[in-house]
């Protein structure tokens, strides 16, 4: 929906491609055209190029944009629009193939005098290989499988014991999750933070950097909440870091959207962790913060623009939060809740922007990533924006299925986040600590008073067939409450 | 209209009399107005609230402030609801599942004695595993599905005496 829409704005007409599990999406029912692309395996349909380029011809598309997920980040992919004379909206395949693996991206680190952590650029293929770099760097050292990404294939390693079992279940994590068993190592740094820095490159040979993501609040290595900018970046910092990303994407041939990782640690040393090759989902902050449209840039420098501004010309102004809303249920270990959607009501107003792909009466499939929206507040200072983020996550409702909503609500009024002492650790600290005591009392506070008298008239009103006769006030007209109303004052 | 509230451990005897309500016998003036079949508009003695009816599969809640009240009523009057009470307390729990997937372990037999917080099966879904549990203790006295079996959010998976 967020590329559809920006298309639209461009003048441009969208053709939508679903699977069997998506012909009720969002996308779908606002795109110009759609066609079908095959039935809900991803595998079967949103990973099949070959068919998705044989609707963009029969269609006559001049370009796909790749969103931020399947096919984005895969250079196959890239390179066969490029055969077919389509233009992929992102970097060239080359670009991709050069950064998209980390051992590849790491060589060109150093080619371009990035900083990094300390590991191996190449695959560790056998335990003792991997001992021997694992002394040289220093434990405690962390595995990584080489095509990934999500947090899969991942292994932190405290001592030399734990490196070869370690090692096998990383390798054969990597293997299943991304068909490559490539794994290599690195020093762990001890509570770091995760900041990236957004690039963007014309084909001009224009490269500038839009400021950075803080994106230390994480689950299982995936990102929970993103905000820019970092309460612990100075301008110092962010020149450096942008400098370095700018010169990361030159040395690529980078052109498009792409997102420099680093890690940062408490002496403001930072370590380049890899590219995003694609738009990211985080990437409405960025937009917030620097009054631009990514989406819009994207397309016009696809279409072989240039750049419309300088890097001095770029100024960072307020702060901005993102929530991603996940159909999961955080009382029931963040299991999946797919399901039917009875009920919505999304928060609205100043600085409140909401990029969903729900509505009233959807059913969310259990066959993709469950994320339902991203719930973004912007404010001129952090302070404000995390007191208006709580207060349009009170406002949010979505019936009939768990959300992490409540998650959201207990970051957002914990000390340590709102004083930003946050590091990649900290939710798990968080969730691992006593959950905030449920106020269980033995008096009927005045809350639950309330929320008796609802449930009650609501039972009132739902006028269940069993319960005829307590139904008085509920088989009421309009009429008559106004009548009523009337007669009180 | 007379209604006893289950929230946050507690019964509340609510008797909704036009804009008055008594609340365990403290009058109260209430105002409201149903928004949607799920949104209250209500006015309890000035004070105004926003109220959401949450139902999902597993259970129902009402909304207020972002908080989240889960509830059960009852209809004093009726004489079915109050053998509905007994059931709720007593007799035999139902677990059900909180959303579609797959059986992939029952863990109890029947006749198995169980405690509160014992993992009765496993399902799968969106290559998750997710052990349901029982919230009481006593008698398996049925499981009602088996290993493999696709279940649908709801389905009855085991009921508990």
């Amino acid at each position: 929906m967020r590329i559809l829409r920006a298309a639209r704005e461009l003048g441009i007409s969208t053709v939508a491609v679903y699977s069997d599990a998506d012909r009720r999406a969002l996308h779908v029912l606002h795109a110009d055209e759609a066609y079908r692309l095959g039935p809900a395996p991803a595998s079967e349909s949103y990973l099949r190029g070959d068919l998705i380029l044989n609707i963009a011809a029969q269609c006559g598309a001049d370009a796909i944009h790749p969103g931020y997920g399947f096919l984005s980040e895969n250079a196959a992919f890239a390179e066969a629009c490029e055969q077919a004379g389509i233009t992929f909206v992102g970097p060239t395949a080359n670009a991709m193939r050069m950064l998209g693996s980390k051992t590849s991206a790491r060589q060109l680190a150093d080619a371009a005098g990035v900083p990094r952590v300390p590991g191996t650029t190449a695959a560790a293929t056998s335990a003792k290989d991997a001992l021997a770099a694992a002394r040289k760097i220093g434990f405690p050292v962390m595995l990584k499988a080489a095509a990934g990404g999500g947090g899969k294939g991942m292994r932190a390693v405290e001592q030399e014991s734990e490196l070869a079992s370690a090692l096998t279940a990383a390798q054969s994590e990597a293997q299943r999750a991304f068909g490559s068993s490539d794994v290599y190592l690195e020093k762990l740094i001890v509570r770091p933070r995760h900041i990236e820095i957004q690039v963007l490159a014309d084909q001009h040979g224009h490269v500038i950097y839009l400021g950075e993501r803080e994106c230390s609040v994480q689950r299982r290595h995936q990102k929970v909440i993103e905000e820019a900018p970092s309460a612990v970046v100075g301008d110092s910092l962010r020149r450096r870091m942008g400098e370095t990303a700018v010169a990361l994407a030159r040395h690529a041939g980078y052109t498009n959207a792409g997102t420099a990782e680093f890690l940062v640690d408490a002496e403001e040393n930072f370590y380049f962790l890899e590219m995003n090759t694609r738009l990211q989902v985080e990437h409405p902050v960025t937009e917030l913060i620097t009054g631009l449209d990514l989406v819009h840039l994207q397309l016009q420098i696809a279409a072989g623009e240039p750049l419309p501004f300088a890097q001095d010309d770029i100024h960072l102004r307020g702060h901005a939060i993102e929530c991603r809303i996940y159909a999961e249920d955080p009382d029931n270990n963040f299991f999946p809740s797919p399901g039917l959607i009875t009920g919505l009501s999304q928060p609205s107003g100043a600085g409140i922007r909401e990029d969903s792909g729900i509505y009233d009466g959807w059913t969310v499939p259990l066959d993709y990533d469950p994320m339902l929206s991203k719930l973004v507040t912007y404010a001129p200072t952090r302070a404000l924006a995390i007191e208006r983020m709580r207060h349009a996550l009170d406002d949010y409702f979505i019936g009939g299925i768990a959300t992490n909503i409540s998650l959201f609500q207990r970051i957002l009024s914990d000390a340590d986040f709102q004083a930003a002492r946050i590091d990649t650790s900290y939710l798990d600290r968080l969730l691992s600590a006593e959950p905030p005591a449920q106020s269980v009392t033995e008096t009927v506070t005045h809350s639950e008073q309330v929320a008796a008298i609802a449930a009650a008239l609501f039972n009132a009103s739902s006028g269940k067939p069993s319960e005829a006769g307590a139904n008085a006030e509920a088989a009421d007209t309009p009429w008559k409450q106004a009548r009523r109303r009337e007669g009180l004052r | 209209m007379q209604r006893d509230i289950l929230i946050g451990g507690k019964t509340i005897r609510l008797e909704v009399n036009g804009d008055h309500v008594s609340v365990d016998g403290d009058d109260l003036a209430v105002d409201y107005q149903l928004i949607s079949a799920n949104e209250l508009s209500l006015i309890v003695e000035g004070r105004a609230y926003r109220c959401l009816l949450d139902r999902t599969v597993t259970d129902e809640a009402i909304i207020v402030a972002g908080k989240r009240y889960p509830f059960a009523v009852e209809d004093p009057r009726a004489l079915k609801s109050r053998k509905a009470r007994g059931a709720g307390t007593e007799g035999p729990l139902q677990i059900k599942s909180s959303m579609p997937g797959r059986v992939l372990r029952v863990i109890v037999g029947e006749g198995e004695d169980v405690v509160p917080g014992q993992g009765l099966l496993v399902v799968e879904a969106m290559k998750m595993q997710n052990e349901m549990k029982t919230t009481r203790g006593g008698r398996v006295r049925r499981i009602a599905v088996r290993e493999g079996d696709t279940v649908n959010a709801g389905q009855l998976l085991a009921i508990i005496d």
